[in-house]
């Protein structure tokens, strides 16, 4: 797809949608959104930057590997509920603390684990389907 | 006419398209009635889930709780994570057909049957 | 200290095995101390030490180690001869990467049998019993690279674990019956189990679990095939400890199931069957280890008899008898191994002679057969002794003098090819190059022999030290006589004499024996029964595997579909009704995005071209998303709509690679049709009886309503994903992660080939 309008385009809107993921995973806990629609935005922004750009291109936006997102996700993951095992003696059982009037807790870091994760696995997908040879 | 009458026709055709499609020789048909069928369990559950116009259960801000009138977030947390697990397998099952046609030449599932060696 | 002596096992195992190249510095002379350090902990144990934990107190499931006389004769039995049986193996792979792995599964074994014979409680007990039919297993088996010893390891699991199924099966069935899985509560429940009527269930099951651990006619032909083990193992597991967890395992349960139907009358009979098969069987053979196997079978037959028998004196005497045969055949197999290692066969028509060159252990074997043969003043004498009266004190009993005399004759011909034929026998062949073994090898033998002498002659410590506690913890009587190493002159001496005259009579006809044997091939062994068996399970599995897998995806599709369609159908066979027509009413902007569902979702099925039907699917999806957020669902819209269009992206990636699809000839098309429009109606009807009947209490709102106060978050569906069902979310996002990880090995090992190209 060499389209110049699409190329451009995207180059502006996908740190948009990048940002509006961060948003969506944020405020998720309490209104619409979370780390499966966030997770799922970002990847779409990256895959879009990708048709438009070729994949390679997308790939140096991301820096790392996707796979590398999967395993931190996955792990950002099990950390949170092996805080509840530590702290609460059950596994992902939530901690809260509150930061002045904002709440932090291990759900919000659970979350952002699913985010990570969606990222790695809807972006290894797209990559590996796409079958553009990496540069 | 209702909604819960004209949803749950909805609901068998998705079904039955569905359905037909995986019973097809042509692999890619068996992959579109396999997201068809995903997408026809998931309105199953949200019919399911007594239907109510407009309030999602979010609670207002300041609210101990949701509207009583708000809509069963139990079974969108069960869609939510079925839509992301149906794309998760139906990526999975694209690399495979991706992979099988490339390596039998042939997107015909009786064919791949017949070329497989005998065990 | 009684769960340290079990918990030290497993830990030194486990050290051993992980800190493999550390302990091969460790000399042979001190390779047995981890034993040793067990044994102290066995020693020193009080009965106050019980460990009890509570796992599921609804269910009654409990974990008790805890010590009575029976379990601790029988875990003094085990420690001893661990120790002994360590320094051996230390000394049998000397300076082998192999002894290390041999040191650290004999532990392994050690610590699940202490754990058996501590166990308080059924269910706990039938976890360490697994655990050395495990052990066993790896141990017959440790010669990996021989076909015939994975051959018999392969046969003995599979005859103790189905006999293991069979004893938890057993074991549910008391703990129903008994309304407890705890052995002491059991005991004193003992009379109203005997009287249940599903009681003959619960022994014939048990008992099955017995027979096969302890090579009981006609399970006992794994016992001579787990020879293929090393002798140290053999020593150990196939003679001394692990075969006679059957057998303990019917005493600890004779206060339970003694007068409970069925009980003594399967034990007297399966333990005379087996005296009678293994006694001559035993006679039979020209292998040492295989004598000595059959021999082996032969005495738990005996056990399972007088344990059947069950009378004080009975019991009395088996105990004396668990003593005596574990220290002598302990120190046969021992010497046996000391032979083959020295003298490169076990082949009885081979051996002969070797006293001169292998001194001590000659001496270990004479007085190990003496004990065998029940020379006066032996362990086994005493035991033999008391056997016979037991039997003789009871007029039901006494048609079995002649399943013991034959017992007893079989002993004396096994202990003179054993004990004297090998050494003392005329020499068949140069024995100049025969060295004596190494002193750890020989330390073994020795000292089980010698004690098989010095138990009697400390009676009194062997009958109030050891046996009394133990009788006590299964019987109330008291027996008529205690051990002593000499009983005067009676009838039962008489029956001694004169089995030693046939046995030596069977020894000078050994070889016709032998040959007579041979003959007798039209029997078949319980090798081949097995082997059968085995077989056709395997070819029954492969046959079921071929009609359900047979590789056609579409069949998988339409029996997955039919099974439901079925299961729909019966259910609602059982309770059929009409669901009442009403909900909520439609408007009209509403039927539009349902329309398109429709309209989009027939496309794609009635449609040729790939890129119009993944066009439709989109369309199907985007409407599904229009309906979420119509009825107060905007998460699963979001979701939707996103996932949508990665769909599309991914199906376009794909099916510029593939054909473009051709309408291919299909007799299956109409029936399919039809197929599916059934289902489709099935379906639809199913969604509106569920709306129309579901009752109004949901669980959706125990969520809704905790979700501010616990959940600390007003969105309750993302709540419930990362908080409430937190763990759900955790399988799915690695259900994600594995799939996601499958896709790009597909296409890496591509990239490799394509490479190597």
């Amino acid at each position: 797809m060499n389209s110049l309008i699409l190329r451009t385009g995207t180059t502006f809107v996908m740190p948009l949608l990048l940002v509006f993921s961060l948003f969506l995973l944020i405020r998720g806990h309490n209104l619409p959104g979370g780390g499966f629609a966030g997770g799922l935005v970002a990847a779409a922004s990256l895959a879009l930057y990708g048709l438009s750009n070729g994949m390679n291109a997308s790939k140096a936006v991301l820096r790392v590997r996707p796979e590398t997102l999967i395993a931190a996700g996955l792990l950002t993951a099990v950390v949170s509920g092996a805080l509840g095992l530590a702290v609460r003696g059950s596994y992902l059982a939530p901690i809260w603390w509150s930061i002045g009037s904002v709440k932090v807790g291990t759900p919000i870091l659970f979350d952002v684990g699913v985010y990570l994760l969606v990222v790695g696995v809807v972006l290894t997908m797209v990559f590996a389907l796409s079958a553009e040879e990496p540069s | 006419m209702t909604v819960e009458a004209l949803l749950s026709v909805a609901v068998g055709v998705l079904f039955a398209t569905g359905l037909y499609l995986m019973l097809r020789r042509t692999i890619v048909r068996l992959l579109i009635g396999l997201s068809l069928i995903g997408n026809a369990a998931n309105l199953l559950i949200f019919v399911a889930a007594s239907l109510r116009r407009g309030v999602p259960p979010i609670a207002p801000e300041g609210a101990a709780a949701p509207p009583p009138e708000a809509a069963d977030p139990l079974a969108q947390a069960l869609i939510l994570t079925a839509i992301v697990i149906s794309f998760g397998v139906l990526g999975f099952a694209l690399a495979l057909t991706d992979r099988t046609v490339q390596a039998t030449g042939t997107d015909d599932l009786d064919q791949m049957t017949e070329e497989e060696p005998e065990p | 200290m009684i769960a340290a002596a079990v918990g030290l096992c497993f830990l030194f195992a486990l050290a051993i095995g992980v800190g493999r190249r550390s302990f091969a510095r460790v000399p042979d002379q001190l390779a047995w101390l981890p034993g040793a350090a067990v044994l102290a902990a066995v020693i020193v144990a009080r009965e106050e030490d019980a460990l009890r934990l509570s796992w599921l107190p609804e269910l009654g499931l409990q974990f008790v180690l805890r010590m009575d006389g029976l379990g601790r004769l029988f875990a003094l039995i085990i420690a001893c001869i661990g120790v002994l049986i360590q320094a051996y193996a230390a000394g049998y792979f000397s300076g082998k990467p192999d002894r290390e792995r041999l040191l650290s599964l004999l532990l392994f074994f050690e610590g699940s049998m202490l754990g058996l014979a501590f166990s308080g409680d059924l269910l706990t007990l039938f976890a360490f019993w697994e655990l050395t039919s495990v052990s066993s297993f790896l141990l017959i088996g440790f010669d990996s690279q021989s076909a015939e010893a994975r051959k018999s390891a392969q046969q003995a699991l599979t005859i103790t674990a189905a006999g293991g199924l069979a004893l938890l099966a057993g074991i549910l069935v008391l703990g129903q019956i008994g309304g407890s899985f705890d052995l002491g509560v059991l005991a004193s429940r003992a009379e109203t189990i005997a009287r249940h009527p599903s009681i003959g269930w619960a022994v014939a099951l048990i008992l099955l679990g017995c027979f096969t651990k302890s090579a009981q006619f006609p399970f006992h032909f794994w016992l001579p095939g787990a020879m293929a083990a090393p002798t140290p193992v053999s020593a150990y597991l196939h003679s001394a400890t692990m075969v006679k967890a059957g057998v303990f395992l019917a005493a600890l349960l004779t206060p339970v199931l003694g007068s409970a139907p069925l009980w003594s009358e399967s034990l007297i009979g399966f333990g005379a069957a087996t005296v009678v098969v293994g006694g001559i069987a035993a006679l039979l053979q020209t292998d040492l280890k295989l004598i000595l196997a059959y021999s082996t079978v032969q005495a738990l037959g005996s056990l399972c008899l007088l344990i059947g028998v069950g009378t004080p004196n009975a019991l009395h005497a088996a105990l004396a008898l668990l003593c005596a045969h574990a220290l002598y055949k302990g120190a046969l197999f021992t010497v046996a191994g000391c032979v083959d290692k020295q003298a490169g066969t076990r082949e009885i028509t081979r051996l002969g002679a070797l006293a001169r060159r292998m001194p001590v252990t000659a001496l270990a074997g004479l007085l190990a057969g003496l004990s065998l043969i029940g020379a006066v003043a032996f362990a086994g004498f005493t035991s033999k002794e008391l056997a016979f009266k037991s039997i003789l004190a009871s007029p039901d009993t006494r048609w079995l003098v002649a399943v013991m005399l034959l017992s007893a004759l079989s002993g004396g011909g096994v202990a003179i090819l054993v004990g004297y034929e090998v050494f003392w026998g005329k020499a068949s062949g140069p024995t100049e190059h025969v060295r004596e073994a190494k002193p750890i090898m020989v330390a073994a033998p020795l000292v089980l022999a010698v004690a098989g002498l010095a138990l009697p002659l400390m009676a009194g410590l062997w009958e109030r030290g050891l046996i009394q506690p133990a009788l006590a913890s299964i019987t109330q009587g008291q027996p008529d006589k205690p051990v002593q190493p000499w009983y005067g002159v009676d009838l039962v001496l008489g029956l001694s004499l004169a089995s030693w005259a046939i046995a030596f009579l069977v020894y000078r006809r050994h070889a016709d024996l032998v040959h007579w044997g041979r003959a007798q091939r039209a029997f078949p062994s319980g090798t081949v029964l097995h082997a059968g068996v085995w077989t056709g399970i395997l070819a029954f599995a492969a046959s079921i595997t071929r009609l359900v897998q047979n590789g056609r995806l579409r069949w998988y599709a339409l029996a997955t579909s039919a099974a439901v369609v079925a299961l729909m159908v019966l259910q609602y066979a059982a309770a059929p009704g009409v669901p009442r027509v009403g909900g909520t009413g439609l408007q009209a902007f509403e039927a539009l995005p349902l329309l398109a569902v429709m309209v989009a979702a027939v496309l794609a099925a009635a449609s040729w071209n790939s890129l119009a039907a993944v066009a439709s699917l989109g369309i199907v999806g985007w409407g599904l998303a229009a309906v979420y957020v119509d009825f107060g669902a905007p998460d699963l819209a979001l979701t939707q709509l996103v996932v949508e269009a990665l769909t599309v992206v991914l199906f376009v990636f794909v099916l510029r690679r593939l054909p473009q699809p051709r309408p291919k000839p299909d007799r299956w098309r109409l029936p399919h049709a039809l197929f599916a429009g059934m289902v489709g109606c099935l379906m639809a009807f199913l969604a509106f009886a569920v709306t129309t009947t579901l009752p109004h209490e949901k669980v959706a709102d125990w969520h809704a309503a905790m979700s501010v106060p616990e959940g600390q978050g007003r969105n309750v569906v993302n709540v419930i994903l990362v908080d409430f069902r937190a763990l759900d979310t955790l399988g799915e996002i690695t259900v994600l992660a594995v799939a996601a990880v499958g896709v790009a090995a597909m296409y890496r090992s591509k990239l490799r080939r394509e490479a190597d190209r």
